[in-house]
């Protein structure tokens, strides 16, 4: 318990300094995000009846930007408490040799658990829903066109197929311009192609959600689920302690599945674009000091993992071999594989210190999300809807935002810095046996 | 930073805290509304609008402009509200009405009430209850919207206690008429 309360301290207090200090820049980052969110919502919602696919540029540069502004922040305070000079320097070589700690880079590897977070948690169905309602309001048009209705996707020839060509070429833009970009100086090729993984992902996302209400509209009314209802009323009938044993796990789950979302799922997902802030190679770093390997076999590791591979026999084959594999799959281990490293960093950084993380993020999470909300309203007294929709983002979002999410992102580099400090101190650990020994 | 069986116990102690803290703070912060409590006589707003009950009467039937009776039936009667809306402003909102008076509520026959910027709209709201337990009813307007975020009611106590109700069952008129259309006076 003492431990816990140390821990709790030292995340508060390293918070409380690295935001004081970093107070104004941070604020300039978030007013900034608030600014472009604000912006692309009117105009997406202008251009949304003359194009879906500008309304989507608009809608995914705009998420973009936020993650950019966010990326910011953690870097800055990333920076400030120390959390780049853990990494040790032949790392950060082969880092800058891999284009691994560059701008555009960061912002392709976070976007990944970026929109996880904000299509796990509805964040992408707030602000669709918020810009069919702008679309409504600027337009004067009741029938306004959404985002939805543009994309709902038609499994049938010919929409679902052309949405497929569409994601085919997304794939295959985005894997050049990142070829591009480690292969030249310009930089603007990493920019481009984190845009296209955010349409990419933005576009999978939606087709997602328009397939799951399609097939489960269709389920509906089938022989299928006629056998699947017989079923369940013969275990009613026939089984009926079984039957209230699973209503009692299924009421029971609609509980405590959005609760354990919030207070374990979405500190460890923020937790990881913490860390992937810091690059891909920092990850695996981490994982291997966690795994107890000495800091520098460690760090040898990742150098000679990155060496050119000559694995002999005919080069041309090979490298055809090679560069096939690499443009299918290399996303799994560029993207893929990192996020669920930096995801799983948070669950073995032991329990105390998911619980301490868990514990300060819900706090804040709760403070920006339910409890400050909610006394601006009242502050402000009842209105009309016309009046919320004028005003809340100004007068309760970003009050809110300002106050909140610059001490949220500050807490979540400083847990990082942490972790890092603590696997390092477990490879240190083992690196001492060994020399003892 | 092993996972020892301490630590977990600890761990998972402060995680479900937090679990139960986030549903406590999620049912305390449901969005609700805001109530103005507004005694028999005085105005409420609603954004733009000043909302008054100028009266209210008992009566066994009701009848349109055409003279057609409706009558309220056995241990029923209509509880008359006339009601001004004052709109100085721009709004334009529909508003909408209900009665509750012994834990029920009740539905105007037609709730929505008039309102147009610019205007004072008296509107006649007849509401079939049970005359008997009518002490301690509230009156209340609200605008009738689709999407809400934290809107306002306008709650009027009607005054109505024992002395006040057998008053009204005494002067209640045998019938009153329920015009279509509100009346309208520009401001």
């Amino acid at each position: 318990m003492a431990d816990f309360a140390a821990l709790v301290r030292r995340l508060v207090t390293g918070t409380a300094r690295a935001w004081w200090v970093l107070l104004p820049q941070l604020m300039i980052l978030q007013l900034l995000q608030w600014l472009v969110t604000e912006l692309s919502f009117r105009f997406a919602s202008l251009v949304i009846d003359i194009s879906g696919w500008l309304a989507l540029g608009v809608f995914g540069l705009s998420i973009l930007i936020v993650l950019a502004m966010v990326v910011l922040q953690m870097r800055l305070v990333s920076n400030h408490v120390g959390g780049r000079r853990l990494i040790p320097a032949d790392l950060r070589l082969v880092q800058a040799r891999v284009h691994d700690d560059e701008f555009g880079r960061f912002l392709g590897l976070t976007i990944l658990p970026f929109l996880c977070i904000y299509g796990a948690f509805g964040e992408i169905d707030r602000r669709m829903q918020r810009l069919s309602q702008e679309s409504v309001a600027i337009q004067d048009v009741l029938a306004g066109v959404t985002l939805t209705q543009q994309f709902s996707i038609d499994p049938l020839w010919p929409k679902g197929a052309f949405l497929l060509l569409v994601l085919l070429v997304l794939f295959a833009v985005r894997r050049s311009l990142e070829f591009a970009n480690e292969s030249t100086t310009f930089r603007g090729f990493g920019y481009l192609a984190a845009f296209a993984e955010c349409m990419f992902m933005l576009l999978i996302i939606m087709i997602l959600r328009e397939l799951y209400s399609t097939t489960e509209m269709s389920f509906r009314g089938t022989r299928m689920a006629a056998w699947v209802e017989a079923v369940g009323e013969w275990i009613v009938s026939h089984m009926a302690p079984v039957a209230s044993l699973i209503d009692m796990v299924a009421s029971g789950m609609t509980i405590i599945w959005p609760l354990v979302s919030v207070v374990l799922l979405l500190p460890a997902l923020w937790f990881a674009l913490a860390g992937l802030v810091h690059g891909s190679k920092v990850i695996s770093l981490a994982d291997l000091w966690q795994a107890g390997v000495s800091p520098k076999m460690a760090v040898r590791a990742l150098v000679r993992r990155q060496a050119p591979v000559d694995a002999g026999g005919s080069r041309t084959v090979r490298h055809v071999v090679l560069t096939v594999q690499e443009l299918l799959f290399g996303d799994l281990d560029d993207k893929y594989i990192p996020a669920a490293q930096a995801v799983r960093l948070a669950f073995r950084g032991g329990a105390l210190f998911l619980a301490a993380l868990s514990v300060l993020h819900t706090l804040l999470h709760l403070l920006g999300e339910e409890i400050l909300p909610w006394l601006m309203v009242r502050l402000l007294g009842g209105h009309v809807y016309d009046f919320w929709f004028r005003f809340a983002p100004m007068f309760v979002d970003l009050p809110v935002e300002l106050l909140i999410e610059p001490v949220r992102i500050t807490l979540l580099s400083v847990a990082f810095a942490e972790c890092l400090r603590r696997v390092r101190d477990v490879s240190e650990n083992v690196r001492n046996q060994e020399a003892t020994a | 930073m092993r996972m020892t069986w301490p630590n977990i116990v600890v761990g998972v102690v402060w995680v479900t805290l937090m679990a139960v803290l986030t549903q406590v703070t999620m049912q305390m912060t449901q969005p609700g509304e805001d109530v103005i409590e507004v005694e028999m006589g005085g105005s409420g707003r609603i954004e733009d609008a000043e909302i008054k009950v100028t009266q209210i009467q008992l009566t066994s039937a009701i009848e349109d402009e055409m003279g057609a009776q409706n009558p309220c039936g056995e241990s029923c009667a209509f509880l008359v509200a006339t009601v001004e809306v004052t709109d100085h402003g721009r709004t334009n909102l529909p508003l909408t009405t209900s009665l509750e008076y012994a834990g029920l509520e009740a539905q105007p026959t037609s709730s929505v009430i008039g309102q147009q910027a610019g205007y004072a709209i008296t509107s006649t709201v007849p509401i079939a209850v049970d005359p008997s337990r009518l002490e301690g009813a509230r009156f209340s307007v609200w605008p009738l919207e689709d999407l809400e975020v934290y809107p306002r009611r306008v709650t009027f106590d009607l005054g109505i206690d024992r002395v006040e109700l057998q008053r009204l069952a005494a002067e209640a008129p045998p019938s009153i008429e329920v015009p279509v259309s509100p009346t309208r006076r520009p401001l």
